[in-house]
């Protein structure tokens, strides 16, 4: 019963997503796939933020008092596109057997990832130690407050702990096994939209392609569903992919508002994980050079909002006291041949562990070095904000205490990997656009 | 190397994934089906002595033993113990000491309702036995002390 709760709790917070994307305009009716993948990390995004405004200002987290500010919000995107609805079955294109198959082979692996979440409690041990032990907390409290985080020593951004916690709230008690579902969601939400970015640019076959390497990925089973759910990497990994395609749409129609949503996206990036502020710094620069090569010098004032969040979250740390601990107590600098040595060699071999990874970064980099960037845009932000991302683990793994490929690497390559997927895609399609190749008609 | 070399390199490691990706497919698929057999006839309390052992167990003796709000000073060699119990026993609040030194015994225990030692053997003046622990198979034992 909790798991049939959980989902409908994911579907409500994907709806409130959706109605904003669509309603709203941010994204055209041909783009309703993607919106549907984007849907739940918007979703997501706000109901994080409904609870921790709902904490400042001493509002009730009472099921009624979450729920209806977003009925609120469905019954006026109702009203306002009053004209615009029509309910009708979608057309399911004519697919060949080859199309069949690899739909097939993504809805199995989805099968079966849904069933390993539902199988066992929190699993991994950051999911349980960091990540939902806050919504447990929280739960248990009924509002976020100082004494907890003090007692925890907790800096982290609260975005997945807070989904946890609505969770919680909605089902009205704590069950660490369904709440896993809401990794799964992200791993099927992540590949609808990669689905959806695949499918408008390069046509069904090759989207189904590349959605099914990326869902069979070892690394996004286990944390989709399979002994890792409940970490926030791969909800790291989905805000990363997200914000680069709003990137990419802006790039098409240089419009305020799609570098809006671009921004609220990559707000959210700085709100998953530490690793997340970076992140979203390397996406950030690659729109502030569009903007100033484009002279689009107002469109700057948009693009800054996308600190907006962080600082305030960084503010009310200070006010509450919360320390960040992380490079002054946790992980101080710590600098010496061998540990450079272990940061290159334990990143390297991450890298070519085709058990966890298949053989995603060798081919990412060799796609890299044999055919660079092609004169691409896109290509291009993809190698920049993956390269940057790369280069700057390696950089703690070498100058930080406790620190070392084989305690993270595999887990931290989660907020690239979408990407790198994405940059494959994108060579594979301008290397062979015009030719018949493995699976063409 | 000129580009067509350079492409069919590409193509072939594009279908050796391919490959390997269907190959997940029916490991996954397998491995699935026999988790489901090992893991749903276990209840929840089972599953958790499956993955976590005596961490959970202890973490249940000291919900058994202890007040909802108590605060508890909590020695364990090993972190897993304390982690596992800080998340399951909450309300309650553990703080964790590795090292039970006479510094540690004779000013912070005043501060706690109840002290929790994970496989150590102590005395703490001013507190009394509440509870022990023993577990047959792996032999870990614990105890835990009430404030006089």
């Amino acid at each position: 019963m909790s798991a049939i709760i959980v989902t409908l709790t994911i579907l409500f917070i994907a709806s409130i997503g959706f109605a904003i994307l669509r309603g709203f305009h941010f994204l055209q009716k041909k783009d309703t796939l993607f919106a549907i993948g984007a849907s739940y990390g918007l979703g997501v995004g706000l109901v994080g933020m409904q609870l921790y405004l709902y904490s400042k200002l001493t509002i009730p987290w009472q099921r009624e008092f979450l729920i209806i500010p977003w009925i609120v919000l469905f019954g006026i995107v109702l009203m306002r596109n009053r004209k615009y609805i029509r309910l009708h079955i979608p057309k399911i294109p004519a697919t060949g057997k080859v199309e069949k198959m690899l739909l097939i082979g993504i809805l199995l692996t989805i099968g079966y990832v849904v069933f390993e979440a539902l199988l066992r409690p929190v699993f991994a041990w950051d999911s349980w130690a960091d990540w939902l032990l806050y919504p447990r907390m929280f739960f248990i409290d009924g509002r976020i407050t100082s004494q907890t985080l003090h007692y925890t020593f907790s800096g982290y951004p609260m975005t997945v702990s807070l989904l946890g916690t609505f969770i919680y709230l909605i089902l009205v008690h704590i069950d660490d096994t369904s709440v896993l579902l809401f990794s799964t969601a992200f791993y099927v939400f992540l590949a609808i939209a990669f689905f959806a970015v695949l499918k408008e640019r390069f046509g069904l076959r090759y989207a189904l392609l590349f959605t099914l390497l990326m869902v069979t990925t070892q690394s996004f089973v286990r944390q989709g569903g399979r002994l890792e759910a409940g970490l926030a990497d791969l909800p790291q990994g989905y805000y990363a992919f997200l914000s680069v395609i709003f990137l990419f749409i802006y790039f098409k129609n240089q419009t305020v508002k799609t570098l809006f949503i671009f921004t609220v996206f990559l707000s959210f990036v700085t709100l998953i994980k530490y690793e997340g502020i970076p992140l979203s710094f390397f996406i950030a620069i690659c729109a502030f050079i569009y903007i100033i090569k484009n002279r689009l010098f107002k469109h700057i004032l948009v693009l800054i909002l996308w600190m907006l969040p962080f600082l305030f979250w960084q503010i009310d740390r200070r006010l509450t006291g919360i320390e960040n601990t992380y490079f002054s107590n946790a992980h101080p600098k710590e600098i010496g041949i061998n540990k450079s040595i272990n940061a290159f060699s334990g990143t390297f071999r991450e890298l070519i562990n085709v058990k966890t990874w298949g053989i995603l970064w060798i081919t990412y980099f060799y796609a890299l070095i044999a055919f660079g960037i092609r004169k691409q845009r896109e290509l291009a932000v993809l190698h920049f904000v993956i390269l940057c991302q790369l280069s700057l683990y390696l950089l703690i793994y070498n100058v930080t205490y406790g620190n070392t490929p084989e305690s993270s690497i595999e887990r931290l390559l989660m907020h690239i990997a979408p990407l790198a997927f994405l940059s494959i895609a994108i060579v594979f399609k301008l290397l062979f656009k015009n030719k018949k190749i493995i699976f063409s008609k | 190397m000129n580009l067509s070399k350079k492409k069919s390199i590409f193509t072939v490691l594009i279908s050796c994934w391919i490959i390997f990706a269907f190959f997940n497919i029916l490991y996954n698929s397998a491995k699935t089906v026999s988790e489901i057999k090992v893991w749903t006839p276990l209840s929840d309390a089972q599953k958790r002595q499956k993955i976590f052992g005596d961490s959970y167990n202890f973490s249940v003796f000291i919900n058994t033993h202890t007040t909802k709000h108590a605060k508890i000073l909590f020695y364990s060699e090993t972190s897993m113990p304390y982690f596992y119990a800080r998340y399951y026993s909450y309300p309650r609040l553990l703080y964790w000491y590795q090292n039970p030194d006479d510094y540690v015994k004779s000013t912070y225990p005043k501060r706690f309702d109840y002290i929790a030692l994970y496989n150590s053997h102590n005395f703490f003046g001013g507190y009394v036995i509440q509870a022990t622990y023993s577990a047959k198979q792996s032999g870990i034992s614990g105890s835990l002390y009430k404030r006089k």
